[in-house]
């Protein structure tokens, strides 16, 4: 909390400075100072230590070839740059998009893309255990832990404890809530440090016009669930995944509804979706104004007052949003050596 | 209705503060010292009309059609130990896996650190109190997301598995039915009578009997069985909360 404070009162330009001292849950100012965390798991430099080893670590897989680093890679926005993976330790092809971790302390409406993670460590068990990502036995990998002595020293140190499941989740969702990606240019303009080109002002403008609704600052998503009208037919296979929100709520109301992505980083998070269908940042703009469908679940935000599908944007309009998005890269969350590999 | 207060209110203690690491608590003390306990086990009795249940065994539902377990397993927590002479006592701590499978058999619970005295039932829930339900992280009793009774993807434990293959009716035709139950709805409260005592000097030992063939009460076998939610989830939940009945043992 005090490092938040110190933030806050730092004058710039120190504040978007790489090697500036902060404590362990500092955050933007605009993010609030402080990177929330649940009562029962603090961040700890330790807590976090252990996480990032474990993030990293390929032996916690089935046949030591896959690591959590291996789907979410750090330059791409610890996305994958994969529409669906199929890296995980049986090679089959992933149901959805490998999402982008960055600002998930946030994320208070649940995790993947249908929210069906309730919090950062609930959500680890899910990709260690999945026969199709990391594929551990909980037992065994534990056991594996518990024979490392430097394991031992850490969960030690982290948690007064020995090597467990429970207390492995809890470093690793300790190291993610630290993925945090608040000091691109937008935000230094923000805080009135640099200025915008005119193109990216005008994209500005026209975000805020179109885009603001679902993607509102600081985060550029209100972390809930909409529908794009991308699905339209919701099976029960494979495993309901079509459903988005609505295999979670079982209301039909939230069939098809996914979480909205965060635009932060998005130049570099291709490919875009829940299913990663576009590659191209210029056809999820085009595919907004013209390629929508008027139906009862198309969110009402993507519907025009005359009626119509779709954003009323030109094709200016979207040359400008790009250079907009430009703005929201954050290098120094890319390129961060304490979020890199250990 | 004073009751009723006074039972959540230890139930609700009783999820306070088991979630720390080397949580849980000794016996009860007072300021005239510890009190005498004692111990009190638990036996599990899992029965298809009134016969032991055993995995891979065939057997019938009581209208002849054929049933064969292959596996039960459930999460019984909450306990309590309703006082007659000595105020209720909350079992700290109590998320318990019991289970009968190919693989494995848990059914029995030695309680220890029961405050002696008389005691007129006991209270527990099949399932995971709304409390401890959707973090898989947590470290209250044998709760655990390594076990395969968890929801991974839609954080939440699976309060009772169920599965093996059932009949239509006595001519023999069978197919396999799954039953996954969980969410918060699923939760069932189970309050039984029967007096027992607890001293430091013997052991209680009660038999609770589990009627398993009850699971199909209201369920249509026609239907596809498996089930994983929805009203008949509910239904079957009814019947898990409602297939107990409890005996002193020794």
């Amino acid at each position: 909390m005090a490092g938040g404070v110190v933030a806050c009162t730092t004058p710039e330009p120190s504040s978007f400075d790489a090697g500036f001292e902060r404590s362990i849950d500092w955050a933007p100012p605009a993010f609030g100072g402080v990177i929330p965390s649940p009562e029962r798991n603090p961040l700890t430099e330790a807590g976090v230590a252990l996480g990032r080893r474990l993030f990293y670590d390929r032996s916690l897989s089935a046949d030591g070839s896959v690591s959590c680093a291996t789907c979410h890679i750090q330059g791409r926005a610890f996305g994958d740059g994969i529409s669906r993976g199929s890296d995980g330790v049986s090679g089959q092809r992933l149901g959805r998009h490998a999402p982008v971790l960055q600002n998930l302390a946030w994320h208070d409406l649940g995790l993947f893309w249908d929210g069906g993670a309730s919090d950062l460590e609930s959500l680890v068990v899910a990709p260690l255990v999945s026969p199709d990502e990391l594929g551990a036995d909980p037992d065994q990998l534990v056991e594996a832990l518990a024979d490392d002595p430097l394991y031992i020293q850490q969960f030690d140190e982290a948690f007064g404890a020995e090597p467990s499941l429970p207390l492995l989740m809890r470093a690793v969702a300790q190291f993610m809530r630290t993925l945090v990606s608040g000091q691109s240019r937008y935000d230094a303009f923000v805080a009135g440090e640099a200025t915008l080109s005119a193109d990216q002002m005008s994209g500005l403008r026209v975000f805020e016009q179109h885009c603001v609704s679902c993607h509102p600052a600081p985060f550029f998503t209100d972390h809930d669930f909409h529908n794009l009208g991308l699905e339209t037919e919701f099976s029960d296979d494979p495993e309901d995944l079509r459903k988005g929100r609505g295999r979670i709520t079982e209301r039909e109301a939230d069939f098809g509804r996914f979480k909205t992505p965060s635009l932060r980083n998005v130049t570099v998070s291709a490919p875009y979706l829940h299913d990663g269908r576009l590659y191209d940042l210029r056809a999820v703009l085009v595919r907004y104004r013209d390629g929508l469908v008027i139906s009862d679940r198309l969110d009402p935000a993507l519907i025009q007052d005359n009626g119509e599908a779709g954003l009323p944007i030109s094709d200016q309009d979207i040359d400008h949003l790009e250079a907009f998005f430009e703005t929201l890269e954050d290098r120094r969350f890319l390129n961060a050596p304490e979020f890199g590999q250990p | 209705m004073k009751y009723l207060s006074i039972a959540l209110l230890a139930l609700s203690a009783c999820g306070g503060d088991s979630d720390s690491p080397g949580g849980g608590g000794g016996p009860a003390a007072t300021d005239a010292g510890p009190v005498a306990a004692g111990a009190l086990a638990l036996q599990f009795s899992h029965e298809i009309q009134g016969q032991p249940m055993v995995v891979d065994q065939a057997t019938t539902l009581a209208d002849g059609s054929p049933l064969t377990f292959a596996k039960l397993r459930y999460w019984f927590s909450n306990l309590v130990l309703v006082g007659d002479d000595v105020d209720d006592y909350t079992v700290p701590d109590a998320y318990y896996l019991i289970e009968q499978t190919r693989e494995a058999a848990r059914v029995r619970l030695d309680i220890p650190d029961v405050p002696a005295g008389r005691y007129v039932g006991i209270r527990f829930e099949v399932g995971v109190d709304e409390g401890h339900n959707h973090s898989l992280d947590t470290l209250a009793g044998e709760l655990s997301a390594g076990v395969n009774m968890s929801w991974n993807w839609n954080s939440g434990f699976i309060f009772m598995k169920a599965e093996g293959e059932v009949g239509l009716n006595s001519g023999g035709f069978e197919k396999s039915f799954t039953f996954h139950i969980g969410r918060d709805e699923s939760l069932r409260l189970v309050e039984l009578e029967q007096a027992f005592e607890v001293t430091s000097e013997a052991g209680a030992e009660l038999r609770l009997r589990a009627e398993v063939a009850q699971l199909f009460d209201e369920v249509n076998r026609e239907n596809n069985l498996s089930i994983l939610g929805g009203s008949v989830a509910q239904t079957i939940a009814d019947n898990y909360g409602a297939m107990w009945s409890v005996e002193a043992g020794n």
